[in-house]
């Protein structure tokens, strides 16, 4: 219970920092992308603060579904949204010659997808199951966009090199959002170290490495 | 449905039912429609509430810190949206609204709750809730009011935005309820007057660029 406050404490500051480095993304005249993105990294803070809230005042994330894992949801969707809806037509008009980064990206949802197995076989309740596949679902859809930028060769625009690193990060919250998830429903404390650890790093430096991304692509 | 509910509704309701043909201003008259409008939310809302506390095994805690927030939420959000997409989306108008709708869901909610438990209120319980739990039913609606305005003139972030609203509707509602119902009861108040912050500041804005107009 303590390490798990002191996680979901850590991965909160650590989220607010680069949620508050990037606060200008959320004026309307920004990126559309970027926007998005830290409005997804906002979704996190919010997911952190209501679940350091609710151990704080005695409750448990695995007892029953709560509504933390909605702000993971909300998070993963902004994710999935910006690169489907944002750049992925700027890169891939579904050109044969593509066909094969398609098909390597379908590994990334695979892979996300095959860590619910041992979250439904675990010892957690139903609610708290139904909750993580709900996530792993989301957490699949945006990996798959995540996995085929960083691949794909961008000859046109040059929009999604400049986003690699950013989606290098993505796919990397993704992973340890669902190491995450496995620790929980286990009740294994060493996986949960590692993915707070993980998650701490990637939800500070998201924000500043998509900035730098955009910049580097709007001159 | 609860009769005692039904009854405080018509109570409240019915002497406003004709205010809305005096008003003459079309702006009030739609912060009155929209209050009526949050009543009857909060009349179906508390319905919804008393069946899923039932599906749930009855705990009320586990409940009204995770199930309520979102029906509650997404109730009152669905006339907001259904203005912002069907008639305008005009920032002040859809605020306005919005927050009409969470006052109205509050008076009937603090009266259903008034009338639950009348031996125990008393003059501090009646402030608590009126600038507590109240306050908390319009912020939350206003904020996502408020956004809604700012996502629909961006299409593409339309449906990702409105689902981001709603959760940080529900989470603020569920920080509220979860810490109102915990030992650590102050807390809730600090969720409370952060809300108070946004209007706090502007009426500070005001004042200063009135002081400031004034003396140029």
């Amino acid at each position: 219970m303590k390490y798990l406050l002191i996680e979901n404490l850590a991965i909160l500051v650590c989220a607010a920092a680069g949620f508050l480095s990037g606060i200008r993304y959320l004026n309307a005249r920004k990126a559309l992308y970027a926007s998005m993105i830290e409005q997804g990294v906002g979704c996190i803070v919010m997911a952190r603060l209501y679940q350091c809230v609710l151990l704080w005042t005695g409750g448990s994330l695995t007892d029953h579904f709560q509504v933390g894992s909605l702000g993971v949801i909300g998070a993963f969707s902004f994710f999935f949204s910006a690169n489907f809806g944002q750049i992925d037509s700027l890169v891939d008009a579904g050109e044969a010659d593509f066909r094969k980064y398609r098909l390597i990206a379908v590994l990334g949802p695979l892979y996300i997808n095959s860590m619910l197995i041992p979250i439904l076989l675990s010892p957690a309740s139903l609610s708290f199951k139904a909750s993580c596949a709900a996530v792993g679902v989301l957490v699949g859809a945006a990996c798959y966009f995540h996995v085929k930028h960083l691949l794909i060769p961008d000859v046109d625009y040059g929009v999604v090199r400049c986003l690699r690193g950013y989606n290098a990060l993505a796919l990397a919250m993704s992973v340890m959002s669902m190491w995450e998830l496995i620790a929980l429903s286990m009740g294994s404390e060493s996986v949960l170290i590692v993915s707070g650890v993980g998650l701490c790093a990637v939800s500070l430096a998201m924000v500043p490495v998509m900035d730098r991304g955009v910049k580097k692509w709007r001159t | 449905m609860e009769n005692l509910t039904v009854i405080l509704f018509l109570c409240i309701a019915i002497p406003m039912l004709p205010a809305m043909y005096m008003i003459p201003d079309k702006r009030s008259r739609l912060f009155l429609v929209y209050m009526l409008l949050g009543m009857v939310v909060c009349l179906i809302a508390s319905e919804v509430n008393s069946v899923l506390l039932g599906a749930l095994g009855g705990d009320m805690r586990y409940v009204s810190s995770n199930i309520t927030p979102i029906t509650e939420e997404v109730m009152k959000a669905l006339p907001v949206l259904f203005f912002a997409l069907i008639l305008s989306d005009d920032r002040d108008t859809l605020t306005s609204i919005s927050f009409a709708m969470g006052l109205g869901f509050a008076v009937l909610e603090n009266m259903v709750i008034l009338t639950g438990s009348i031996a125990g209120v008393t003059v501090l319980w009646a402030l608590v809730r009126g600038f507590g739990a109240a306050r908390m039913h319009s912020a939350c609606t206003s904020l996502v009011g408020k956004g809604i305005c700012y996502v629909h003139k961006r299409r593409k972030l339309f449906y990702c935005g409105t689902f981001a609203l709603l959760i940080a509707a529900v989470i603020a509602h569920a920080l509220f309820n979860t810490l109102i119902q915990s030992e650590y009861r102050l807390a809730a108040y600090v969720v409370v007057l952060a809300m108070y912050m946004p209007q706090l500041l502007q009426m500070g804005k005001k004042i200063f660029s009135r002081k400031q107009t004034g003396q140029a």
